[in-house]
């Protein structure tokens, strides 16, 4: 006698198998025919097929991450001098089980966090391509839930492809002197977009609708949380700032990015078309997210200006080839205090 | 004689084998793990038996399946209870960066959403459905890498299933993976 879990179990196992065609012809021929004379079998069937996914295209993607060079060059070391010598002679008998196992390097990524970056790139990215997504960061076993789906992919899509209209419509709000660096210098900042998409349809990048408002795409998606993520310790932090400094080509370092009422928490580079952005990411008194964002700009200067995107606050400027912005969802007039005290730290 | 002729060739075939084989085997160590890191860790140490112990090797049988073995019983074994963080997941990375088009990014998006609901899948049956749906094995042939019944295979890939449909087309907070 079978208790009527275990008997789901098993039918469900069964119909997964029919679905993956693992079984044998008699036991697909018996479930053929028990499925026509039973709808909730039937029902079954068609929910187990539903959790069904293109799970190798899925899958495929990562086999493009693979960092294949540094294993490449792994396995030629191994060959060369691993612990078996490349001569056929025989290994004498198999080494003790816990000799086996290759020296594992179990440090920790060297001073930051490069998983962080990459993920931080990636759902700028997805950010900017539109619709939201479910993206979980893991951070020592928690996940960080920073948006939430809006589900199905074609919906996503269609959503998509008129994306450049809302924010065509922002731009055009946006102060005059504000506009992405890129188009103003040849267009003017109203029309060029659809012009440009009707010539190619897929060149509309992300630097030209605006490294500000990918930015805040970004940073609306900061929680509280996310900078917990990031890594508390000194060193940790004073290398994050270096790698920054460095990326951007301007001096950033703890004196300089500490600025009033915002505890630093940490910094990451971001990258909108291969142009990178550096974030400097505080805490806020209230408990929000604030940050710093700087990249290189070839725009005249621009004085300090503020503007609204994705419900947060922003103060934005360019100066000595670099534009700025500060982000967060703290009160305007908060925020212009942080902003002229980081000009006057990176004037 | 005989013995280290068969050795030799065992060898060969190990080690000419090995290296395109590297990509899938960081794969399965980053969906076991969700450790980029870990993952090349368990690749390593995979390699490094797989080199030792290459007399065991049959040479004309299938070398992936051989290395999945030894991977899979590296890591349940030796470096699961070793972990120091829990990875932060696979579902990272590197995947967007690489789409530089529209196009290929919403192929990524999509891949993405499959690969995060994969995530939290218990390791069983996270496991299951990469070696089956990933792979492309058979349930027997997962089945002898993981050393476990068929039965296994299935009744793993079916709670999978299960769960995935259920997760399908709920707008529910999601929760972070136990």
């Amino acid at each position: 006698m079978i208790g009527p879990t275990e008997n789901s179990e098993i039918n469900d196992a069964r119909l997964v198998a029919f679905l993956d065609g693992e079984l044998s012809s008699a036991e697909r021929t018996a479930l053929a025919s028990a499925l026509e004379g039973d709808p909730e079998l039937r029902e079954r069937l068609d929910l187990l097929e539903s959790g069904g996914r293109p799970f190798k295209q899925a899958f495929d993607v990562l086999l493009e991450a693979a960092p294949d060079d540094r294993l490449q060059a792994m396995f030629a070391s191994l060959v060369r001098d691993g612990a078996a010598s490349a001569s056929p002679v025989p290994v004498p008998q198999a080494l003790p089980e816990t000799d086996n196992v290759a020296p594992l390097r179990r440090s920790p990524p060297p001073a930051s966090l490069p998983l962080w970056q990459y993920a931080a790139a990636a759902i700028l990215a997805l950010a900017l391509f539109g619709g939201g997504i479910a993206v979980g960061l893991r951070w020592g076993g928690e996940t960080t839930i920073i948006a939430q789906p809006p589900q199905a992919p074609p919906e996503t899509q269609q959503a998509q492809t008129p994306p450049q209209a809302p924010q065509e419509t922002q731009q055009a709000q946006t102060p005059p002197q504000a506009p992405q660096e890129t188009q103003q210098a040849q267009t003017p900042p109203q029309a060029p977009q659809e012009t440009q998409q009707a010539q190619a349809p897929q060149t509309q990048t992300p630097a030209q609708r605006g490294w500000r408002e990918a930015v805040a795409q970004y940073v609306s998606l900061f929680s509280a949380e996310t900078l917990a993520g990031f890594p508390a310790d000194p060193a940790a932090r004073e290398a994050g700032l270096r790698r920054v400094a460095s990326a951007i080509g301007l001096p950033v370092n703890e004196d300089r990015v500490s600025l009033p009422a915002l505890d630093f928490r940490g910094t990451q580079m971001l990258q909108l078309e291969g142009k990178p952005i550096a974030q400097i990411a505080y805490l806020a008194g209230n408990g929000k997210p604030v940050a710093l964002c700087i990249t290189r700009s070839a725009n005249p200067p621009q004085p300090a200006a503020a503007e609204q995107r994705h419900g947060l606050n922003i103060v934005h400027w360019v100066a000595g080839g670099y534009g700025f912005m500060v982000i967060g969802d703290v009160p305007g007039d908060e925020l212009q205090r942080i902003s002229e005290a980081a000009r006057a730290r990176f004037t | 004689m005989r013995e280290s002729e068969h050795h030799g060739s065992s060898r060969q075939a190990v080690e000419q084998g090995l290296p395109p084989l590297l990509k899938r085997l960081w794969r399965y160590g980053l969906v076991l793990s969700g450790d980029s890191e870990v993952a090349h860790d368990l690749v390593q140490a995979t390699c490094l038996r797989a080199l030792e112990k290459c007399d065991q090797f049959q040479p004309g049988t299938e070398l992936a399946r051989w290395t999945y073995t030894i991977l899979s019983s590296i890591w349940k074994n030796e470096l699961r209870s070793r972990r120091i963080r829990q990875g932060q997941g696979f579902v990272d990375p590197e995947i967007a960066l690489v789409a530089d088009g529209a196009r290929e990014m919403d192929t990524n998006l999509f891949a993405r959403q499959v690969l995060q609901e994969v995530e939290r899948l218990p390791e069983g049956q996270r496991e299951a459905v990469f070696l089956v749906y990933g792979e492309g094995l058979s349930y027997k042939e997962a089945a002898e890498v993981l050393d476990v019944p068929q039965g296994t295979i299935m009744s793993r890939l079916a709670a999978a299933r299960a769960k995935l449909a259920g997760l399908k087309g709920r707008h529910e907070t999601i929760m972070p993976a136990e």
